[in-house]
């Protein structure tokens, strides 16, 4: 064994990566978190609104180009695992050739090919898959924590409608700041949960389906104890800087890059209803 | 009390219309993360479907423990994120998690049984989103139309297949070819058109399904919410009964310091009784105070107090004066009440006793007072770094405020644009100084601040302290940690609730001199102040002839410590031959190593955390290890140096994605006397050894003859090998964990201990007690005791018991030392050391070199993933100070 080369192929470790930030100086990242996500709101009505096969290319190569000034690697993209992606080949296979969709058929030769029922799955998939990367894409661009300080300034004009916007606000931008908190402990719960499983005496007895929930009640309960300290100390840290106030954060003011991304979202829903009448 | 009352208690208080409180806010925040966070998990685990629906039960439990409105605003800042995260989808799982939570936890509150669970969710979940939902499939006409045509296209596919299978099994060929079909064959024609006839009658259904939507849609939701309501409120009430069971007492992690770890209720928040006692009330907002703000100066004269259920008063007649510019520092063993002396500096009221101040307190006002808190990330309240400084000014306030001069002032100079959940404890530490100075506090005060740091962190907190302190505040520093504090105008020396010794100016050699008769006249304060490298060595030796002492002077516990002995025999025969010298642990280490066993090595060995996405993060690189039995490690590093990579990937935490990690004593079938090594696995060996740093080393305390190898059966070696690389079954390694919550999740000791799958021919008592003796719980009441009553130390020694009781060959201790006091921390190394000396393997991964060091034989030093020192403690001493010289 000793000479034997032992470089294993380097394998995609499983790890969980949500609203994961990419470090990079493009014009989208420097965008305001607010704009991004106004942006966000708008775009994803009106392509759900005027959703067609135009629109979906239209909005498809904004997005793209929006993605590729991001400057964001298309490693970043999440993997699927295998059983999705084949399902979602088995079930454009099914819908393709079983479908009674009829519209278009293509002939080759003597055979038709009925393919209404895969230019829908198509049609449906891609929709799907550009609500995704809007997503994406305000997560690769955006701090997380940046989306606090936008929400809080958003919720401004709802304050004049006598909306409690100060107290959502507040537990908004705590729970942004809790998230890394309690996904660790529930990466380290679940660690500690693995060790005590995967440690098999080599006699070992049979555990109970009861066995089963009670370890798992347990560890709920451990989750949410711990979360419940967390709560309760940085209350205690809340109340040594005398409460919450009305803003969580700096006031950052939008520039013109900002204004420039107004407008030319707005141009791209003009285009999107443009296409309704094509 | 019941549930009912508490809750009914709480809503006297507060009527249901005004904002939430502060704990509200926090619970509300934290218990939606949680509720996120569970069904995240559903996203990347295979049975997380089931675990998403578990989100109900942390919005239950805000619905118990406060107002509805708090669980509303929970559920909606979750439904903002999870949009944000996950889009529309995962909004609408958050959202019916929120509605069920508030159902279930209303019904338990009022006692009500299932159908008012369900009628709450049908009213205020149901509907509503039937509505929204029907009037969304309207407006968004041609998304519906899309989504509809999708569901008719799939169902239509499968409708299809199962027409074409019921023609063709119908028109079976042997029906129609066969004059006399037999049995079988009319059976597959009956089936054929039982199918077909299905196909068609499913087809119809789909058609109608699809064409009546707008009937279906607000239908199916009402009835899917009907059953699921119903489910979870049987599956959440014993949780919930569970869980606020185990809340009554406080949480288990935090128990290592004294105060502030006597459950929630007696807390900050909301003083005793459960009821907010400040003479500061006006917590909200500042800028409507009346009386001026004036901490400072502040006396107090003969003030005690005692919390409601404890016998003799937390503090009693103590004196204290703090004026302007003082550094003043408040010392004493935990449960001292030293903690209690700040809360009382802050405002809390005394029983007895006069405070004497000119103004108000003025807690996070301007000016007035700030605190500082123990726990680094449970302190910064903000995502961003300048967000955090000005958390809590009012917006007119915050403007104002230099953020980049006080980041500047505290050495994040820079940080602004950071996210606080990447800074480090001691950087975090840092941070929360800053946001205090951003409201140029008169008195500040340090509440164990630098207990969770590491050296250099506590230093640059307290020589920050000491800044401010120049520059014109007050700042109390209350901490455990005795020799830290030299540089202070006074010190208060705290035990037992009174003032045991005050030293005013810069008396250093005074206050050395006392505690050293302090530490001469109290035994069980042993060690209390640590003493330099050298004589920690000696003082080690001391201790370990103490253990055998204790051992020996103690019939039940040799006993217990045998049996525990006799377990690991059982499972493995190789501890035998170190175990007997265990009645001699003063023996040289050198001595044990030479007798010992490789145990596992790391050949080769690298980690990348997301290979070939733009966050790939090279842990690990080139990692060639081989550990010892009866070695006891250190592995030190800067933050993110890959040593917690490291310990995961040897508990087999990790897969690691380079190289090999090879358990060579497997089992006894595997293991070969050394008498007869064949000469192949030498050869292989000394490969190993040519290009392996560490097995350098370690031939020079060693001859070569005494490595067991584990060959002549090649395949079977070969085997075991894969086997330990693959799977986690095989792995003889366990973690003990920096925060015991985690391993003990059990309520009493003795199921927290015993490991999930027990051994046959071994009741699981008779390990738990072996196991608890070796943490040095000899006795069987600890075995009944309740995880809550137990304190800091003990619940870390029980934690290593739970872990002992996985029968691990090498035991990975992560940070062992936060947070224990000193007589603990002993305790700790004590049992580290003995546990090496039973011919285990321990591993130390930690930041407290000094306080570790004592007790390893063998530091691996690691930097940027790689192994930049692997020797004695001495040589790696020696390579710092050259590089310090340098």
């Amino acid at each position: 064994m000793g000479n034997k080369s032992k470089q294993k192929q380097s394998k995609q470790a499983k790890q969980i990566v949500i609203f994961r930030f990419v470090d990079k100086n493009s014009p989208i990242h420097s965008l305001w978190a607010g704009t991004k996500i106004i942006s966000l709101i708008v775009l994803t009505v009106a392509i759900t609104l005027m959703i067609s096969w135009q629109a979906l290319i239209v909005f498809g190569i904004f997005l793209g180009i929006v993605w590729i000034i991001s400057g964001v690697p298309v490693g970043a993209l999440p993997r699927l695992p295998r059983w999705l992606i084949y399902l979602i080949i088995f079930s454009g296979i099914l819908t393709g050739i079983t479908s009674d969709a009829t519209k278009p058929i293509i002939h080759i030769g003597a055979a038709q090919i009925k393919i209404g029922g895969l230019i829908t799955f198509a049609e449906f998939l891609m929709f799907s898959l550009e609500i995704i990367l809007c997503l994406l894409i305000l997560s690769w661009t955006t701090k997380l924590g940046e989306v606090a300080d936008a929400i809080s300034t958003l919720g401004k004009p709802f304050r004049r409608l006598g909306l409690p916007v100060t107290e959502y606000v507040n537990v908004f931008a705590l729970s942004l700041r809790g998230i890394p908190l309690i996904l660790e402990e529930l990466r380290l719960l679940a660690a500690a949960e693995k060790q005590r499983r995967m440690h098999k005496p080599a006699f070992e007895t049979a555990i109970t389906v009861r066995e089963i929930f009670q370890e798992g009640a347990n560890l709920l309960s451990a989750a949410i104890s711990s979360a419940v300290r967390r709560a309760a100390e940085m209350s205690e840290a809340m109340q040594a800087r005398g409460g919450y106030s009305e803003v969580v954060g700096v006031r950052k003011h939008t520039s013109k890059k900002d204004f420039f991304a107004f407008v030319l979202v707005a141009c791209v829903c003009l285009i999107l209803l443009v296409t309704l009448f094509i | 009390m019941t549930y009912s009352e508490l809750k009914s208690r709480s809503k006297s208080q507060k009527r249901s219309k005004q904002p939430l409180s502060i704990i509200e806010v926090a619970e509300a925040a934290l218990l939606g993360d949680l509720a996120l966070g569970l069904q995240l998990i559903g996203w990347f685990i295979s049975i997380g479907a089931l675990i998403q629906w578990f989100s109900v039960v942390p919005f239950a439990l805000i619905t118990v423990r406060h107002r509805k409105r708090a669980t509303y605003f929970a559920t909606a800042s979750t439904i903002g994120i999870s949009v944000l995260i996950g889009g529309a989808t995962l909004g609408l799982q958050v959202f019916l998690a929120g509605v069920l939570g508030v159902a279930v936890g209303e019904a338990f509150v009022k006692n009500r049984n299932f159908i008012y669970t369900a009628f709450i969710t049908i009213v205020k979940g149901a509907i509503p989103a039937a509505v929204v939902g029907e009037l969304l499939l309207i407006i968004f006409s041609k998304a519906r139309t899309l989504t509809i045509n999708q569901i008719k296209v799939v169902w239509d596919g499968i409708g299809n297949i199962l027409k074409g299978m019921g023609k063709y099994l119908k028109s079976h060929p042997y029906v129609s070819k066969k004059s006399s079909p037999n049995a079988f064959d009319q059976l597959v024609h009956k089936m054929g058109s039982g199918l077909y006839r299905f196909s068609i009658s499913f087809e119809h259904l789909i058609k109608w399904i699809t064409s009546h939507w707008y009937l279906l849609f607000p239908l199916s939701i009402i009835l899917s919410m009907l059953i699921v309501s119903i489910a979870m409120d049987i599956i959440s009430r014993p949780l919930l009964k569970l869980i606020l069971k185990n809340l009554r007492q406080p949480a288990v992690e935090f128990r290592a310091d004294e105060e502030f770890d006597i459950s929630f209720e007696n807390s900050l928040i909301q003083g005793r009784n459960g009821k907010s006692e400040f003479v500061d009330e006006s917590i909200t907002r500042w800028t409507n105070d009346e009386q001026v703000v004036a901490p400072l100066p502040v006396k107090l004269e003969n003030v005690s107090f005692s919390y409601k259920n404890s016998a003799r008063p937390t503090i009693d007649q103590i004196n204290i004066d703090i004026s302007k510019k003082e550094f003043v520092g408040v010392v004493g063993q935990n449960g001292s009440g030293k903690s209690t002396i700040g809360k009382v500096l802050i405002g809390m009221k005394p029983d007895s006793g006069t405070v004497q101040r000119n103004g108000k307190v003025g807690l996070g006002q301007i000016a007035g007072t700030s605190v500082i808190f123990q726990r680094p990330e449970s302190q910064v309240l903000g995502s961003m770094v300048e967000d955090d400084v000005v958390w809590g000014l009012s917006e007119k306030t915050a403007t104002e405020v230099d953020v980049d001069k006080i980041l500047a002032e505290v050495g994040l100079e820079g940080f602004g644009k950071r996210e606080t959940s990447q800074l480090s404890g001691g950087e975090l530490q840092r941070l929360a100084i800053a946001s205090a100075l951003a409201r140029k506090p008169a008195l500040l005060i340090s509440d164990e601040s630098t207990a969770l740091l590491d050296p250099s962190g506590r230093e640059r907190v307290l020589s920050l302290l000491k800044k401010i302190a120049e520059d014109g505040a007050g700042v109390v520093h209350i901490s455990h940690i005795l020799n830290e504090l030299y540089s202070m105008n006074k010190i208060y020396l705290i035990e037992n609730g009174k003032i045991k010794g005050t030293f005013k100016g810069f008396e250093a050699e005074q206050y050395r001199q006392y505690l050293d008769s302090y530490v001469n006249t109290d035994s069980t304060t042993d060690q209390l102040f640590q003493s330099d490298r050298h004589n920690s060595e000696d003082d080690n030796e001391a201790e370990a002839g103490q253990i055998v002492n204790d051992f020996q002077s103690n019939g039940e516990k040799i006993s217990s410590v045998s049996a525990f002995e006799r377990l690991l025999a059982i499972s493995t025969d190789f501890y035998s031959s170190v175990t007997e010298d265990y009645a001699n642990s003063t023996i040289e280490r050198k001595t044990a190593k030479l007798n010992s066993v490789p145990l596992v090595i790391l050949e080769n060995l690298g980690h990348i955390y997301l290979a070939k996405t733009p966050w790939e993060n090279r842990a690990l690189k080139d990692i060639n290890l081989a550990v010892y039995s009866g070695e006891s490690i250190m592995i030190v590093g800067e933050n993110g140096s890959g040593k917690t990579t490291l310990s995961w990937v040897l508990a087999g935490l990790i897969e690691p994605s380079e190289g090999t990690i090879s358990w060579q004593a497997q089992d006894r079938d595997n293991l070969i006397s050394s008498d007869d090594p064949s000469n192949d696995a030498l050869a292989s060996t000394s490969d190993i050894g040519s290009k392996n740093l560490s097995f350098e080393y370690l031939s020079q305390t060693r001859s070569r003859e005494n490595i067991y190898i584990n060959n002549n059966k090649d395949k079977e070696f070969k085997k075991s090998q894969n086997r330990s690389r693959s799977t986690a079954s095989d792995v003889t390694s366990a973690i003990v964990f920096q925060h015991a919550a985690f391993q003990l999740t059990e309520r009493d000791v003795k199921n927290s201990v015993r490991p999930i799958i027990t051994l046959k021919d071994m009741t699981s008592d008779d390990l738990v007690s072996a196991c608890l003796a070796a943490v040095g719980f000899p006795n069987s009441n600890m075995l009944t005791r309740s995880i809550y009553e137990l304190s800091g130390g003990e619940l870390k020694r029980v934690a290593i018991a739970s872990v002992l009781a996985l029968m691990p060959k090498v035991v990975i201790f992560d940070e062992p030392l936060a947070g224990l006091d000193y007589s603990s921390k002993l305790k700790v190394r004590d049992i580290i050391k003995s546990l090496s000396n039973m011919g285990m393997a321990t591993i130390v991964v930690s930041h407290d070199y000094e306080d570790i060091i004592p007790v390893c034989n063998r530091v691996i030093g690691l930097n940027q993933g790689r192994v930049i020192f692997d020797g004695d403690p001495e040589s790696w001493e020696n390579q710092k100070e050259q590089e310090n010289g340098k």
